[in-house]
């Protein structure tokens, strides 16, 4: 178990390199098992974290709700704060709970103000619900200060006939405000809808189970680009079907609508639109929790929204209409045959169709079209593991109108992948990791109608070597180091693109190290050197490049006391860069040696104090020192060129306060003050400009309170 | 230390062989290889984003190519990707207009939009093919910028730059050579350090401003123009 605030080590060969850092103490949450559970859940660690973090669920909780929900990990979060506004989910539980947050952020040029509502009301069969939003940007710019306004207001009152049924009202208010000084850019869009709601439940036969609401009512919206009103609905439901332990079935869908009457700001005369829009989604399991499982995704939307253009009719002489239309259709299925989480095989398929207006012309479509397979894999045996990934995706594009009138081009794209890994715990303190991998993106590309300028038909390649090791000593001190090769190819195919094709070889090696030297004093160390020479496949020789980089990065953590804690880093970056240039007097085989031409060294000094009196507040102070240095090489005389010295000093205080028995203020706020000096060399001789100084406040409170 | 036997091993030596194989490293499996590019016809632009300035330098070379050989590429390279299906810089290209401009193009573009990197090769297709003439693009310090402060700043990771950039059309009229307007305006431009390319500067931010008395479109009009 690590120390409060520090990172943890995770166990276990597969895992060697696992490092997360633990919460708890401020969230009351952490991630033990992270590592492995974001790998069986094929979600990466850090998405997993993030969404427990942001909706305040542990991870055994966001697993639990998983299953119980029937919804994937990363749907838990928005379908238990959707399901917060359902009546029928709330019962009739006599509730009464007023919630207001208020939010102040400030930076160097911009304000932002958030205040937030949320009332909740049930009594007996009586709901009232209401969710308003007001929030307020400032952004200052010379001396004009641009003030932006969002508010939004969702109130929603009716009756709960049943457990499963519902009637009601609701009415959504939107509002935006863009107020710029002068003449320029000053503008608002307000939006107004009022509907019935009505929400309903079944469960028509065992294991099957399905929700159906519907919203219908009126809309006004008005804007710069637009004056709608009319009629609006929205039908949306779910159903979930579950038989046994072998099949689940899970689809939602939505229709939504407008018949309106609309006009551009101005115009005399509305015109008739009409939008719509369709979305369908789901996912059939069978045999999931078998060791041979299959599992297919399907999604369906269109939509269409008209919009009044200021192009007169032909036929009526008003303003025309424009169709906006967008949709994607696709499936996805995968084949899983497994026998534990060490040993499995899953095979993928995917067909997808997706078009939107083009950002050229709004009533033309850029579409999308492709299909890919892919195949994973793993064996461990012993203390090995094999990992393996292979996919191949084509894909078509068609942009029509991407060169206007004249037409547009389109893209065929056939990627190919393949990636494989092995991990092998040699003994319980060394463990080795070895893994490959190769990319080839082939994009070719044909003209719609006259179109002369389609991009320049082009291959890329990828393909890179790692190999690292890490050594664990004892629980005070730990070490890896890892070397990696890779090659890219930069392969333009017709002759008048060639001339830049290119290929870059890297080589990369790295070493960290750990050590606890005392309680309470932790140093760790990073170092890499890193060489990427750039060769250009039909230039000569003397064009080629070689780009140097040699960083060690040093950390100390230190708890002073129990309530003083101290980091201090050092940055040191040294790249020195340049080409080749024959020897002197030339060679007849054409030999050349590396020729420096640019020195760049920046060094950075930081620290970090943090003296916490209290749990509720913590006071931080941190002061940073960098140089850069930058000089040309010319045949071995170096010139400086440019150096800049920069201080920066902030320090504030972080809240985390209670503000009576129901309230919460949490933030912080800091001052920052930032010096740069800066010399630039002409011919050798300085000139210093005058130091810049800059000194302001930042920060962000955000007060929350319930009743 | 945990026993592997022989047979297990012959097992990862098959493996082994199959993955050489299948990527081309041995034998003649043409999966994994590139295809074979022409020979060039043309000199092409050797990009340099070593510095801010030698970032600047590369993209006016890349607009004075016009797209003839890699000038799009040395371009649009000189702007930051956060794609990931890319190598990528670690953040993403932004473009911000002049209020002016925005004013001017309130229908056909939406101040709520983004202009990111997607849409630049759009913006460098149009421009290059507006005149057939020759370009010249040249970056200047800008000396009256909007925002009041005019120094350039520049730490090890990022950097902001106040340029005024000229595009001009280069006309022969017999011996003498005019020049035309395409593109004047000025630019306060953040740079950021690749996370992955070593030693590479790329533009994160762009906040476009017309210069006062100029009345030739900006590069941010010239951007809206393509909407």
């Amino acid at each position: 178990m690590a120390m409060p605030g520090r990172a943890q080590q995770a166990a276990g060969g597969r895992f060697a390199f696992a490092d997360t850092t633990l919460l708890r103490d401020t969230l009351g949450l952490s991630f033990e098992g992270l590592f492995p559970l974001a790998d069986s859940l094929k979600i990466s660690p850090d998405t997993l974290r993030a969404l427990s973090i942001r909706y305040r669920y542990s991870l055994a909780q966001m697993v639990r709700l998983s299953d119980s929900l029937g919804v994937e990990v990363d749907s838990v979060g928005p379908v238990m704060r959707r399901e917060r506004f359902n009546p029928l989910a709330a019962g009739r539980r006599r509730t009464n709970t007023f919630t207001y947050t208020s939010g102040y952020t400030i930076d160097q040029n911009a304000t932002t103000w958030n205040n937030n509502v949320d009332y909740n009301f049930v009594s007996g069969p009586l709901f009232l619900r209401n969710n308003t939003s007001v929030l307020t940007n400032r952004y200052k710019a010379g001396v004009y200060t641009r003030v932006q306004q969002t508010r939004s207001s969702s109130t929603e009152a009716g009756w709960t006939f049943s457990r499963d049924f519902s009637l009601g009202g609701r009415a959504i208010l939107d509002g935006y405000d863009n107020r710029t000084p002068g003449a320029f850019g000053s503008e608002n869009e307000t939006k107004g809808d009022y509907q019935i709601s009505m929400r309903s439940r079944h469960q028509p036969a065992r294991g099957l189970t399905s929700e159906l609401n519907l919203f219908s009512g009126v809309v006004n919206l008005s804007n710069l680009s637009q004056q709608k009103r009319g009629l609006s609905g929205d039908l949306n439901g779910r159903l979930r079907y579950v038989r046994g332990g072998w099949l689940t079935n899970e689809a939602n869908g939505q229709l939504t609508g407008n018949l309106a009457r609309t006009r551009i700001p101005g115009a005399s005369d509305y015109t008739r639109t009409e939008d719509l829009s369709g979305n369908l989604r789901g996912t059939l399991g069978l045999y999931t929790g078998a060791p041979v499982g299959f599992n297919l995704n399907y999604n369906l939307r269109d939509s269409r929204v008209e919009t009044p253009a200021s192009v007169p009719s032909y036929l009526t002489g008003r303003d025309s209409i424009q169709q906006v239309l967008s949709g994607d259709q696709g499936i996805d299925m995968s084949l899983r045959v497994r026998r534990d989480n060490d040993r499995y095989l899953n095979f993928g398929q995917r067909f997808g169709y997706a078009r939107q207006a083009s950002a050229t012309a709004v009533t033309s479509q850029n579409s999308r079209r492709d299909r890919g397979f892919t195949m994973t894999g793993r064996y461990g045996f012993h203390s090995i593991s094999l990992d393996g990934d292979f996919g191949r995706t084509l894909t078509t594009n068609e942009y029509p109108q991407r060169g206007g009138t004249s037409g547009g081009y389109g893209e065929h794209v056939d990627g190919r992948s393949v990636e494989g890994s092995l991990e092998w715990a040699l003994t319980p303190r060394v463990s080795a990791k070895l893994n490959g991998r190769v990319n080839l993106s082939q994009s070719r590309y044909f003209t719609i109608g006259t179109y002369l300028n389609p991009p320049v038909p082009r291959d890329q390649y990828d393909q890179s070597y790692r190999a690292e090791g890490r050594y664990t000593f004892s629980q005070r001190f730990n070490t890896a180091l890892g070397l990696e090769v890779s090659r890219s190819l930069y392969v333009n195919i017709p002759a008048a693109s060639t001339a830049a094709n290119n290929e870059i070889r890297s080589y990369r090696a790295d070493w960290r190290w750990t050590y606890h030297l005392l309680p309470g004093l932790t140093a760790t160390q990073r170092n890499q050197m890193v060489a990427d020479y750039l060769h250009y496949t039909f230039l000569p020789t003397s064009a080629d490049r070689l780009s140097l980089d040699y960083h060690t990065y040093t950390e100390l953590n230190a708890d002073i006391t129990p309530r003083f804690h101290v980091d201090v880093t050092h940055d040191i970056r040294y790249q020195p860069t340049g080409g080749y240039a024959p020897l002197d007097p030339p060679l007849n085989d054409g030999s050349t040696y590396f020729s420096q031409t640019d020195d760049s060294r920046t060094t950075t000094l930081r620290a970090t104090m943090t003296y916490t009196p209290a749990p509720v507040i913590s006071l931080t102070i941190r002061p940073e020192y960098t140089t850069i240095d930058r000089k040309a090489i010319s045949e071995g005389v170096a010139t400086p060129q440019r150096a800049s010295r920069t201080l920066n000093f902030s320090g504030g205080a972080h809240l985390n306060l209670p503000v009576g028995r129901r309230g919460q203020l949490t933030g912080g706020f800091d001052r920052t003050f930032r010096s740069d000096a800066i010399t630039t060399y002409t011919s050798g001789a300085p000139s210093t400009a005058p130091t810049a100084e800059y000194d302001y406040w930042t920060g962000n409170l955000q007060l929350s309170w319930s009743l | 230390m945990v026993p592997v036997n022989a047979r297990r091993l012959a097992r990862l030596g098959i493996l082994l062989s199959a993955w050489l194989s299948a990527t081309g490293a041995i034998g003649t499996c043409p999966f994994f290889k590139p295809t074979q590019p022409e020979s060039p016809d043309r000199p092409p632009i050797i990009p340099d984003y070593s510095s801010p300035a030698a970032t600047l330098l590369t993209m006016a070379k890349g607009v004075e190519d016009k797209s003839t050989s890699n000038g799009q590429s040395v371009y649009m390279d000189a702007l930051a990707e956060s794609s990931a299906a890319d190598p990528g810089d670690g953040r993403a290209f932004h473009a911000f207009f002049d209020l002016r401009d925005l004013q001017e193009h309130s229908t056909s573009w939406d101040r709520n939009r983004d202009w990111n990197k997607q849409l630049e090769p759009v913006m460098y297709s149009d421009l290059v093919r507006k005149y057939s003439y020759p370009y010249l693009m040249t970056w200047e310090p800008n000396e009256a910028c909007p925002q009041g402060n005019c120094n350039d700043t520049e730490s090890s990771t990022d950097a902001l730059l106040h340029r005024k950039y000229r595009i001009m059309g280069l006309v022969k009229r017999g011996t003498a050579t005019d020049t035309l307007p395409v593109a004047i305006g000025a630019a306060d431009l953040y740079f950021v350090k690749s996370a992955n390319a070593a030693n590479k500067w790329v533009i994160a931010l762009w906040q476009d401003f017309a210069i006062t008395g100029a009345d030739t479109a900006t590069l941010g009009k010239r951007r809206l123009d393509t909407q």
